[in-house]
Parts: structure tokens; sequence; C-alpha cells
């Protein structure tokens, strides 16, 4: 069942239940007022003979041969006026009256002729004057009261659960929306959910979802650039390998070493991409790098240019020595090596790269940022930035992995990797770790120890 | 047959290279959109190996530019990415086929061979000139049932001219088809290779328009048969 159908439910039949008891306590309310007023109607009437009898009373001191009959047009009332000694001195015609007679004084229900009667006898100077009303006239007065009562009554709560109805339909409407959207969604849609105007209790449960669906979706779009950029860079030197290995097949001597030499040259860059996919896998595996010690800035640039080709046209310019990566050794030197062997091959053969280390410094951390300034390709204007390096270039030989492994180093140890745009027509990558002063780090070993 | 490769990845550039010309093709190879679109303006290849993932522009860039300027070479679209969306891309973009990396040798070639043959209104491998035979793929090449031998240059030119339909093609046109950018052509070559087709194949093959360049003569037919 539907919230909307157990709401609906629920609350109409409250609605009901509370108006049925109140109902219930007005009609007996009305039905004894009703019938106490009919009383005192009856009373009333006994009086008002009492007091046409005391103006004449002559009338009434010997009894009449044959008993006054009075003829009223209701056959639902009667009158009987007898003395003392039970003489019937004034009655109404028929059975009505005569069987009024032996009434005691004050109220009294008595059965006539099948029918239910009200009496009411006065005893008034030496006569007993008794009036009566026919209960079936009562009733039907008490019912035409209730009925008069009722179609209003009925008709409010009719009227009530109809706008409990739209009101509780109107209302829930935000959610219903909701409902429907979800139901309808493909599992592939990552679209942000829209319902109108949602009420603040909803608010909450629709910005969550929609973040979900941003995050879902980023991290979708990130394995899916990642397994394409995984795919090229298998793809791509194992396309190398065969064209070069059914070249080799066709021809002999020199050209026939060439081509083997070649394909050679692609399982070694097969074998990089394996090894690269290795450390990605370790770098999510965070265990691996707990209780590291800070990284100097210097000795990681000296690792990360060892043996690298192309190694001399790089030009260091280092503000300060005396900084520690707060990262592991090992990840600062292939993230900073991954970034230069980029420049360099984006570069051209003749083409210098600049690395530039920075320091900066602010209220809650301190950063070091490594800028490796190249000449290459650059599809970026100058200052033209973007928060997804890969999306701004990919290099042809491993890279694409390299970028990776260098982002996922960066985040995992609170910096970032950007990538601009410099007026030169190539890039700057910054890379920006966490850092400490060795002077700093100095001090805190002198006062732990 | 005349191919440019624009592929920015040397090793795959230079094993499709050496395969390609082992399937009698000319092969040119540059590694940027840069480069490419200077190359097809200046050797007008007869078909394009081109690779998405280029390092100064993206490959549907270049393929687009050619096309909204009207060039019409078949284009091969060659890629390690497989995601469909961008074969779809690729394609609208103008691509006449798509190769996924990696690929084996023997179908890039036939698939190229397809796209010249396409575009020169072909819908069979061989080529017929009159008694005049030619199958790009294999190199072959018939006159009447007698196997005719030609080197790799001069079934290049032979192949131009056929697929030319009867057009005049310049002298620097059919030198570019032939050595492409990287070869040092003597001044003479061309004559050189155009006198040994007309040796082997007879000396109204090519019809040479005095100041323009060189055009496909009338069908050949075998010395002595009945015409």
């Amino acid at each position: 069942m539907s919230l909307r159908s157990r709401l609906l439910v629920m609350l109409s039949l409250s609605l009901i239940g509370l108006w049925l008891a109140v109902a219930m306590v007005m009609y007996l309310h009305l039905d004894t007022k009703v019938s106490e007023t009919l009383d005192h109607r009856l009373a009333a009437s006994a009086n008002m003979v009492a007091g046409l009898i005391a103006q004449q009373p002559e009338s009434f001191t010997q009894p009449s041969q044959e008993p006054l009959l009075l003829s009223p047009l209701s056959e639902g009332v009667a009158c009987q006026i007898r003395s003392a000694s039970g003489e019937i001195l004034l009655q109404t015609a028929g059975p009505r009256g005569a069987s009024l007679a032996e009434a005691q004084p004050g109220f009294s229900t008595r059965t006539i002729a099948g029918e239910e009667w009200r009496l009411y006898t006065l005893e008034q100077d030496g006569l007993l004057i008794t009036t009566a009303d026919r209960g079936a006239e009562r009733r039907q007065l008490e019912n035409g009261i209730i009925l008069v009562m009722a179609v209003p009554f009925a008709m409010a709560l009719l009227g009530s659960l109809g706008v409990l109805w739209w009101g509780v339909r109107k209302g829930l409407q935000p959610l219903q929306n909701l409902y429907r959207q979800l139901q309808v969604r493909e599992p592939a849609n990552l679209k942000p959910l829209s319902i109108g105007n949602a009420p603040a209790e909803l608010k909450p449960i629709v910005n969550t979802l929609n973040a979900l669906f941003a995050r879902v979706e980023r991290t979708v779009i990130r394995e899916q650039r990642f397994a394409s950029n995984t795919a090229h860079e298998f793809r791509t030197p194992l396309t190398g390998i065969k064209t070069h290995l059914q070249v080799a097949r066709r021809i002999d001597g020199e050209p026939q070493q060439l081509a083997l030499a070649r394909a050679e040259m692609g399982v070694q860059r097969l074998q990089n991409v394996a090894e690269q996919l290795l450390m990605l896998a370790r770098l999510e595996s965070q265990d691996d790098w707990h209780g590291f010690d800070a990284c100097p800035v210097n000795i990681a640039i000296n690792e990360a240019l060892m043996d690298m080709p192309g190694a001399e046209r790089v030009s260091q310019v280092l503000e300060s020595e005396d900084i520690l990566v707060n990262a592991p050794h090992p990840l600062v030197v292939i993230a900073v090596r991954n970034l230069l062997e980029n420049a360099l091959k984006f570069s051209g053969d003749d083409q210098p790269v600049e690395l530039r280390v920075t320091s900066q410094s602010s209220d809650h951390q301190n950063l070091v940022k490594f800028v490796i300034r190249d000449q290459g390709n650059n599809p970026l204007t100058p200052d033209q930035g973007t928060e997804n390096p890969q999306h701004s270039r990919l290099p042809p030989q491993g890279h694409g992995l390299g970028l990776t492994i260098v982002e996922s180093i960066a985040a995992q140890f609170g910096g970032h990797l950007h990538a601009k745009g410099n007026a030169s027509g190539g890039m700057d990558w910054e890379l920006a770790l966490l850092s400490i002063r060795a002077s700093q780090q100095a001090g805190q070993s002198e006062t732990g120890h | 047959m005349h191919v440019l490769i624009v592929e920015d990845d040397e090793l795959v550039a230079s094993g499709i290279k050496a395969g390609l010309e082992l399937h009698h093709c000319v092969v040119d190879h540059v590694r940027t959109g840069r480069e490419a679109q200077q190359a097809q303006e200046q050797f007008n290849p007869d078909v394009v190996v081109l690779d998405l993932g280029l390092p100064d522009v993206e490959g549907l860039e270049v393929l687009a530019r050619w096309r909204a300027a009207g060039v019409r070479t078949p284009v091969l679209i060659l890629t390690a990415r497989d995601a469909v969306q961008r074969r779809i891309e690729g394609l609208e973009a103008g691509a006449d086929d798509y190769v996924l990396k990696p690929f084996d040798l023997d179908e890039l070639a036939a698939r190229l061979r397809a796209l010249v043959r396409r575009s020169a209104g072909r819908v069979v491998a061989e080529i017929c000139h009159g008694d005049l035979t030619v199958r790009p793929s294999t190199g072959e090449v018939l006159l009447g049932e007698e196997p005719v031998s030609l080197s790799r240059r001069e079934l290049a030119l032979l192949e131009k001219l056929l697929n030319s339909r009867g057009a005049v093609l310049s002298e620097e046109r059919l030198k570019d088809g032939l050595y492409g950018m990287d070869t040092e052509v003597e001044s003479n070559a061309l004559n050189v290779h155009i006198y040994h087709l007309r040796q082997k194949l007879g000396k109204q093959l090519i019809i040479t328009e005095r100041g323009v360049g060189f055009r496909l003569g009338p069908p050949v037919r075998c010395p002595g048969a009945i015409t």
C-alpha cells in the first residue's frame, strides 16, 4: 500500500470515527434535550389547562352528565380532568381520553391501544389534570430535529473527507513525483532528479540523491577514462609488436632484425605499462604506505632524473632545498619522473624543460609545488587551466597511466595536479604535495626525544 | 597506392609503414595533425590512415577540417580506444572505415585497397584497362595472359593513373604520390618510370600532355591481338 493510500485510510478512518463519536454524543444529548423539551411542553399544557380551570372553577365543581368532549386537531395529544375521587370531569374524545384514567401525578409512560404515550398529571385544587403526547409524534419530532442536524453533519463529513483527500494528494505530490521519477529511472541514468518545488523535508533527500548521482557519474567517467587509457596503453605497444612481427615474418636479413628489435621495444613498453598498473593497484591499497618518512625534495628530484633519457635538458630552479615532502619517498620520485618524462617527450628533441620547486605556506597547511614547464604542443591557451590534466593532452607513450598515477599520488597525500597552458605554447604541470620544513622536523624530533 | 599515415606513436607507425610497403604501397608518415594537414595538401594521397589521439589536435578535428574543405580522400581511422561512441563520432565526422588496434596488417591493407577502389568507383579488386589487368592486393600485372614484372614505384604509378579515370595528373602530383616526402627524388625519376611502363605495357598506355602532365591512354591491347 502506498504511503498516500495509507495516510488517506488512516486519516479518513480517524476522521469518520471522531465525527461519529461526536455525532453519537450529540445525538444522545439532543435526544435527552428534545425529550425534556417535549415533557416541558406537556407540563406547560397541563398548567395552561389548570390556569383555565382556575378562571372558571364553578364549571368543574360538579361532574357533568357527559364529560365535555374536546377534540383537538392533532390525534397525537390527549387531556383528562378528573376529581380527586377519580371522577372524570372532562376528557378528550375516544380511547385517547379514557385511557388516561388513574394516572399518577408527574410524568409517566403508558401504552394505549398498542401505542406508547407520554403522560403528565398535575394536581391542583382537588383536580387531577392529565395531558398526554403520543410517543410516535414525539419520536417523529425528535427524528426531524436529528435529521436536520445529521444532513449538514454528513455533508460536512463528506466535505472534510474530500478536502482531506485533496490535501493529502497535494501535500504528497512532491513525494509522488520522486516516486515516479525513481520508478521509471533507468539504472544508467545519472542525471539529477527534479521534482519541482521540493518541500523542506524532501530537499535533503533529493540533494543527497543528486550528489550521489553526480559522484557516481564522476566515478563512471573516471573509470571509463581509465579503462580507455589502459586500453590505449596496452593496445598501442601491442599493435607495434604485432605489426613488426608480421613484417619480420615476411622479410629477412637486416630489415628483419630491425623489425624484431622494434617488436622488442614494444614488449619493453608493454612491460612498463604492466608495472604502472601494478603501481596503481598498490596505490589504491593504502596500507602499503603507512609509516613513511618525509622525503627531501632535492634527493627526490635527483633520483627522478637519474638515468632519464634527456635529463640534461631539464633545468632546475629550487627556491628552497630545506623542504620535506610529506609523502613516501618512492612515490614522490615516481610522480616527478612521470611528469618530467611527459614534458621531455612533448618538448621535442632539443627543447628545454624547466623544473621549478616552490613552497607555499598558509595557516592550515604547507605545500611544496613542482612546476614542470614544457615547450610541447599545447591545446590550451595560456593561463587556461584544467582540473583534468588527462583531458588536456594524452601523451602517446605510456603517460595516460603515468598521469593517472601522479593524480592518484597527489590525491592520496593531500595534494593536487593541475595543468595549464604557458606563453611559450607548451604546458605547465603543477604537482602540489603537503610539505614540512626540514628544520621543523628536526625540532620536532628533538622535542620528541 | 599512396598511403598517408597520421600516427604519433613511432613504434606503431614504423610497423604499419613497413607492412604496407610489403603490400606494394608508397607510404608517408606524419606525427601531428598540423603535419597531416600539410601532407594532405601537398601530396594528395590515395588514402589516409588517421590515428585519433594526436598530440596537437584531435584526429577527428583533422578529419572534420578536411571534410569541411571538400577533401574526399578516403580516411581509415585507427584507434586503441574501443568506445562505441568514438566510432560513431569518427564515422559521422567523415571517416570511411574504422580499425581497432591491434590489427592484422593484411586486413588493414585489404581495407585500404577497398577504400581506394570504392573512391575510384570500382567494385571489384582487379583493375582492367583493355587487356591490362592489375591486382593491387598481390601486385600482379597481366597483359593478356602474360604476367608483367613491375617495380613498386612502377606499380604505384600505374595504379595512380588507372584510378585517375583519365584525368590529367601533374608531374608534381605523380612524384608526390610515388616518393612521398622522405625521399630525395632525381628530376628525371618519374620520366624513367613512365618510360619503363611504356616499354613493358605499350607506348599508348600513358599520354603526355605537354606542359600539364600525364594521363591514362586508351585501353591496352596485347601485341598481335585482333582489334
